[in-house]
């Protein structure tokens, strides 16, 4: 109505404002503009990537399916919220490939916090990517850093192709890992000792968990001892090994704290990448179809290669 | 890219679960997200992991009789949050008659007996959300 | 109308077609069973008289001509003197069994006064806190010569009941060893259905077999525990999964009291808690499976010398989940195949839902329905005076021995998984449960399985069926509620603190010391503990918080008690 007054405020700057008041609802309701990429999703990203603060510790938790992720990262709330902390919890679940619904119920191991009002727990369905850190998950982590939490933590997806990425996003990398579990060996075994900070060994009652222990250690026989993560035995359903981890943190973080500026590098390079190939995909998409129908139609003639190469042509990126 | 999003709630002790967890599969098949917030929770537990969530529904389950003390608290949550228009009240379980004209005077959506079928359920909410997708 | 019935059912069929081939259990059946599909020297071996190992026929030589099976549903109204009242005109109109219930915040083992309790408090059952309340449910009651069931579904209400009751005798100076009865609860089926948040696992593991060790020295006619196959099949499994979650609890018990030092023979005979589904001749089979199976079981694996350890006593639920609000009436039809599955199957005690459950808690005068079911079942038409009456039945002897290969093949699976408690930790069973429970749940929606009234033949309710739902028990007032958390105020500030006192420490240290917790227990209860002090402080000893919802810090006055031995 008032579109005329130059002064006012856009519907999503006057949204920001409110976060920035520390409105749980409005932030609430951001996330869900940027997930759901609702009218003006750009404009709010916007807004956040410029009102975002470096207060918070960010904590990425990963490791496979059954590992406990879920009641670990109930437990380490409990930890941060004894010292008082503002706790903010980013929770991905995969979505179904078939209907793109999902079922988020890593809630419900966290179901103490419900009732504190310095603890927000946000549900994310993993829509389409299949590990590390979502399109949607980085956005609204951004979106995290403009309200004031001590303390973020992201319950990221298991294995995943682009698991190294996550360390680009958050400070610390916690790896949960968990005896008799066939994920878990795959994953000591896949390299994953390059990405966490801190390995967990959850369940660790179990029977097998010494031994598991051992070829973890095992595992990291390249690195050099200095530089080798601390592995962490916990029982997290009972709340064993929490104090260990907690303190195993707390050594970690100065050391990454040193990265952030270089992590930061990284991620603005990424997500200059990734937010490319994605217009260029959007744009793409149905003149491709097209093409591969040319392709198809011409038995072999036209090939991928040379359709791909004109394409590539019409589009130019010109150093300015 | 609008997703439904709704959470499957349980209120205080009732330890029946097999509706709520049926309810959460069939609502993910119907493409939306579903939450859980799994038993032993408060209404204003409920209320707020609602509000974090930014969900469109509250879908609460309970087998105990008590659907009309549950969802009045539930209501009266969600309007002292000022959330009342954007975050609706549906409920299943074991509902009599006067239940459910407590329930629908104090603006619960949808009350669902046992044994109603899931799928009916589904559609009431998509006819619901048909024209506010956007 | 022919017409629109048609359009409801949306199948593109006859009205009076079948629409399946195959068993609730998705066990495929054939059009006719004919003497090849059973082998030929199966009486002796698979069968034998009723009496006789395996116990296929029946534990008995006689069955019903005997005894006939106990008749018992669970009464527990929102206050002890409604349901004392019930008890009594039960126990006039021909039940011998009281099924105890306690309201859903005791059976996660917290007293009304805590936050959590407001919304189901003195739903589904009475408020049991503590003994004043239990003196009042059975005043008048004679506490021998009666039999008594715990339908709690976890084990600190098992214990607590129990202790409860014992209390009361010696109390009242009576013979404890005469006490009879059952608890229904095992350390599985509360965490599988359940999540019974009042102990971890491991306490419910210890401290059910303590209760065991104490129960068969001091009240002999009390099976302390009963694996419990209802709430699995319940919550998803089917008919051989869930007579395996019974022989795959039984078998771990047995051998984990061996470790105790305590043979099958000294525990005796095995008791176990069936479901009756509505797929009849599938459970009169399953009935007659486990009875093979345990046998072979006790016998074979665990050593077994004496009859009676080869014996696996049947007690039935009959499937709550069956009923439906939608035309209650139809419910009579299905509880009463349910009963008469039963009793062809040779079980020793019915408890049989009542045909307003699925609205709410049973009338009295729907469970007044559900005994003269059995009275007309056994007295006009005459089913129980022969023993396994369809024994030799073509199908019912191939579907018995489908039955026993289907549920070895899932025992099997659970021993290579580690066996049962491996596989509730690792979420195995539950997975098993999840899979099954959305099959049924697909076939419903694509009227695969026809629920009559529900998803086929819907009708109208007429006014015999309004009238049904207008009638099932209310909810307690808020009021009743606020009046009850005054009530345990008032009986906690009664209570000799300094004998109470004494029995918080002797519990707590017994639990941490390893010792048996159970007179311990039972010496708190008759100083007045309250199911949440006696959880609580269990935890307490296990290094847990106090509270099992993590909502309340450990009360001062325990902290008090315990002073000492807390840091």
């Amino acid at each position: 109505m008032d579109e005329e007054v130059p002064m006012e405020k856009s519907k999503m700057q006057q949204l920001m404002d409110k976060i920035l008041s520390g409105d749980r609802r409005a932030f609430a309701q951001g996330i869900s503009v940027i997930e759901d990429r609702r009218k003006g999703w750009q404009e709010l990203l916007n807004e956040a990537y410029k009102n975002m603060n470096d207060h918070a510790l960010i904590i990425g938790i990963t490791g496979p399916g059954g590992a406990g992720k879920s009641t670990l990262t109930d437990k380490i709330i409990t930890e941060y919220r004894k010292l008082g902390k503002k706790v903010g919890v980013i929770a991905v679940d995969p979505s179904s490939p078939f209907s793109g619904g999902a079922v988020l119920g890593d809630r419900v191991r966290m179901g103490t916090h419900n009732t504190d009002a310095n603890v927000f727990i946000r549900s994310l369905g993993s829509r389409g990517c299949i590990g590390g850190i979502s399109e949607g998950t980085k956005r609204v982590l951004y979106l995290f850093k403009t309200f004031d939490f001590d303390v973020i933590l992201v319950e990221s997806l298991g294995v995943g192709q682009d698991e190294t990425e996550i360390t680009n996003f958050v400070d610390v990398t916690l790896v949960a890992l968990v005896p008799g579990f066939g994920d878990s060996i795959q994953m000591a075994k896949a390299g994953i000792q390059e990405i966490g900070n801190i390995f967990i060994v959850n369940k660790s009652d179990h029977p097998d968990a010494e031994l598991f222990t051992n070829q973890l250690k095992f595992s990291f026989g390249d690195m050099p001892v200095e530089e080798r993560p601390p592995i962490i035995n916990t029982v997290a359903s009972e709340g064993k090994g929490m104090n260990e981890l907690m303190g195993a943190i707390a050594a970690v973080v100065p050391n990454e704290y040193a990265r952030r500026e270089e992590k930061a590098r990284r991620r603005i390079h990424i997500e200059i990448e990734s937010e490319v190939l994605e217009k260029v995909m959007d744009i793409t998409r149905d003149i491709i179809v097209q093409k591969a129908q040319i392709v198809f139609d011409s038995e072999n003639k036209i090939t991928p290669y040379d359709v791909a190469a004109e394409m590539i042509e019409g589009i130019s990126f010109q150093e300015k | 890219m609008r997703k439904i999003r709704i959470l499957v709630a349980k209120v205080g002790c009732d330890i029946h679960e097999r509706g709520a967890l049926t309810m959460m599969t069939v609502y993910r098949d119907a493409g939306m997200e579903t939450i859980y917030t799994g038993r032993f929770q408060s209404e204003e537990g409920v209320v707020n992991a609602a509000i974090n969530e930014n969900v469109d529904f509250i879908s609460v389950s309970d087998l105990t009789g008590s659907l009309v003390i549950i969802c009045k608290k539930l209501m009266d949550g969600l309007k002292e949050q000022g959330a009342e228009n954007d975050i609706h009240v549906i409920c299943g379980g074991i509902i009599t008659d006067s239940d459910r004209e407590q329930l629908e005077a104090m603006g619960v959506l949808g009350a669902f007996g046992t044994g109603y079928p899931a799928e009916k359920t589904v559609e009431f909410i998509q006819d619901y959300m048909k024209d506010k997708l956007d | 109308m022919a017409e629109s019935r048609k359009e409801e059912i949306n199948l593109d069929r006859d009205a009076d077609g079948l629409v399946r081939d195959a068993t609730q259990s998705h066990i495929k059946v054939k059009t006719i069973y004919r003497p090849e599909d059973i082998a030929e020297d199966q009486y002796e071996e698979a069968l034998g008289d009723p009496g006789s190992f395996p116990f296929t026929r029946g534990l008995y030589k006689e069955m019903y001509r005997n005894r006939l099976w106990l008749k018992s549903f669970i009464v527990s109204y929102a206050t002890p003197e409604e349901t004392n009242e019930a008890f009594r005109d039960y126990i006039k109109n021909g039940m011998n069994d009281l099924r105890l219930l306690s309201d859903l915040p005791i059976q996660s083992g917290i007293d009304p006064d805590h936050p959590a309790s407001w919304n189901s408090m003195m739903c589904g059952g009475m408020s049991t806190y503590a003994i004043n309340v239990y003196e009042k449910m059975l005043e008048g009651i004679p506490l021998e010569g009666v039999t008594f069931e715990l339908a709690h579904q976890n084990v600190s209400c098992s214990i607590f009941f129990h202790g409860m009751i014992v209390a009361m005798m010696e109390k009242r100076g009576l013979d404890v060893s005469k006490l009879k009865g059952n608890g229904i609860a095992d350390p599985i089926r509360a965490k599988l259905v359940y999540a019974s948040p009042d102990w971890t696992t491991e306490i419910n593991r210890r401290v059910c077999l303590d209760h065991i060790e104490y129960a068969m020295k001091h009240t002999p006619k009390w099976k302390a525990i009963a694996p419990n196959g209802v709430d699995p099949c319940q919550g998803g499994m089917n008919a051989y999964q869930e007579i395996g979650m019974v022989l795959a609890v039984a078998r771990q018990t047995i051998r984990d009291l061996k470790e105790r030092g305590i043979s099958i023979d000294d525990f005796g005979s095995m008791i176990c808690s069936l479901d009756a589904e509505s797929d009849f001749f599938e459970t009169i089979a399953k009935f007659r499976a486990i009875r093979r199976m345990w046998a072979h079981i006790a016998k074979d694996e665990l050593g077994a010398a004496t009859e009676k350890a080869m014996m696996l006593k049947i007690g039935i639920r009959t499937s709550g989940l069956s009923l439906q609000w939608q035309k209650p009436l139809n419910n009579a039809a299905r509880v009463t195949l349910q009963i008469l599955s039963c009793v062809l199957g040779g079980v020793g005690s019915i408890d049989a839902s009542s045909i307003d459950e699925a609205v709410g808690l049973p009338s009295y005068e729907a469970r007044m329905f559900n005994l003269d079911t059995q009275h007309i079942i056994t007295h006009e038409a005459n089913v129980p005076l022969v023993a396994d009456p369809l024994g030799g039945s073509y199908y019912l002897e191939w579907m018995t021995d489908k039955i026993e290969k289907e549920c070895q093949a899932f025992l099997d699976e659970i021993e290579e998984r580690g066996g049962v408690y491996e596989c509730l930790e690792t979420g195995w069973l539950n997975a098993v449960m999840e899979e099954n429970r959305l099959k049924i749940q697909r076939e419903k929606a694509e009227g695969k399985r026809l629920i009559i009234g529900v998803n086929s033949f819907k009708g109208e309710s007429g006014p015999i069926n309004k009238e049904i739902e207008n009638c099932a028990y209310k909810v307690p007032t808020e009021q009743m509620r606020t009046d009850k958390i005054q009530e345990l105020n008032e009986f906690k500030a009664a209570r000799n603190t300094e004998k109470l006192y004494d029995c918080f420490r002797r519990l707590y240290l017994d639990t941490k010391e390893g010792r048996n917790v159970s007179r311990a227990m039972i010496d708190g209860i008759a100083e007045g503990m309250t199911m949440g002090e006696m959880v609580g402080i269990v935890r307490l000893g296990y290094h847990i918080s106090y509270d099992p919802l993590n909502m309340l810090p450990t009360p001062d006055y325990v902290k008090e008690a315990l002073k000492e031995y807390l840091s």
